[in-house]
């Protein structure tokens, strides 16, 4: 259960990070540009966190405690991928 | 439309720097029209600093000029003028960038959408491009529709 949680939140921020750093190309500059390029070292940094926790926990024995981290983790990752979406719709009103 | 041309007169006043640049383009006769592209200033402001230059004696109106260019009448057109003006100014801020925004520019069919258009793409630039670029095409684009 916990590796699962986990494995869904690590394969979501790799695809956070891959839409976060293919934005950037579409928004070089400007106010978006800007706080996109912080958004993704922050991005680059959850994920290399969340692979850490799952390495570091995998052979655990589930608990409550290890359950509510992993969730977490996952609706982190899934509140970064909503952030990018909002990114993707506010771009491509611009572009039309 | 009027042609106008520097006259012999030495420059011993101060002009400022818009001044200094309508004179010196009419070194050689030169239409209003073609000034204002040139200069990259709107048609009234124009008007105004060749009142002045014109009372300061430093230039003067040419009638009849032998050179007159045969797609002025087509120039004098304000929505034309404002579409050379303002590829000027784009051309100005972003360099080669400018030339993908043309067939957009050309277009437009009347002077509103040319204004709407141009502050979506001041915004578009403050967002995803630059705002030190977006700040100096704003100021340029309110002087344009003024």
């Amino acid at each position: 259960m916990i590796q699962v949680l986990l494995a869904i939140g690590v394969i979501l921020m790799l695809y956070n990070s891959y839409v976060g750093f293919g934005l950037k190309g579409k928004a070089p500059g400007g106010i978006i540009g800007e706080r996109l390029s912080q958004l993704n070292i922050f991005i680059a940094l959850f994920t290399l966190g969340y692979l850490a926790v799952g390495v570091l926990t995998w052979s655990y024995p589930p608990d409550t405690v290890l359950v509510i981290l992993s969730l977490i983790l996952l609706f982190g990752a899934i509140f970064v991928f909503l952030v990018l979406r909002l990114v993707q719709a506010v771009l491509a009103v611009l572009e039309g | 439309m009027q042609v106008y041309k520097q006259t012999a007169k030495a420059l011993d006043v101060l002009l400022s720097r818009e001044q200094r640049l309508v004179y010196s383009l009419c070194r050689e006769e030169i239409s209003d029209v073609v000034l204002a592209q040139r200069a990259n200033l709107p048609l009234d402001f124009l008007q105004s600093i060749l009142i002045h230059l014109l009372e300061q004696n430093l230039i003067e109106v040419v009638v009849g000029t032998p050179n007159a260019p045969t797609a002025e009448p087509k120039a004098t057109d304000p929505l034309a003028t404002t579409k050379a003006q303002l590829m000027a100014a784009l051309e100005a801020e972003l360099g080669e960038k400018a030339k993908k925004y043309q067939a957009e520019v050309e277009g437009k069919q009347s002077l509103s959408e040319l204004e709407e258009w141009s502050l979506k793409l001041v915004l578009k630039l403050r967002l995803t491009i630059s705002q030190k670029a977006a700040d100096a095409l704003e100021a340029r684009v309110k002087a344009l529709f003024k």
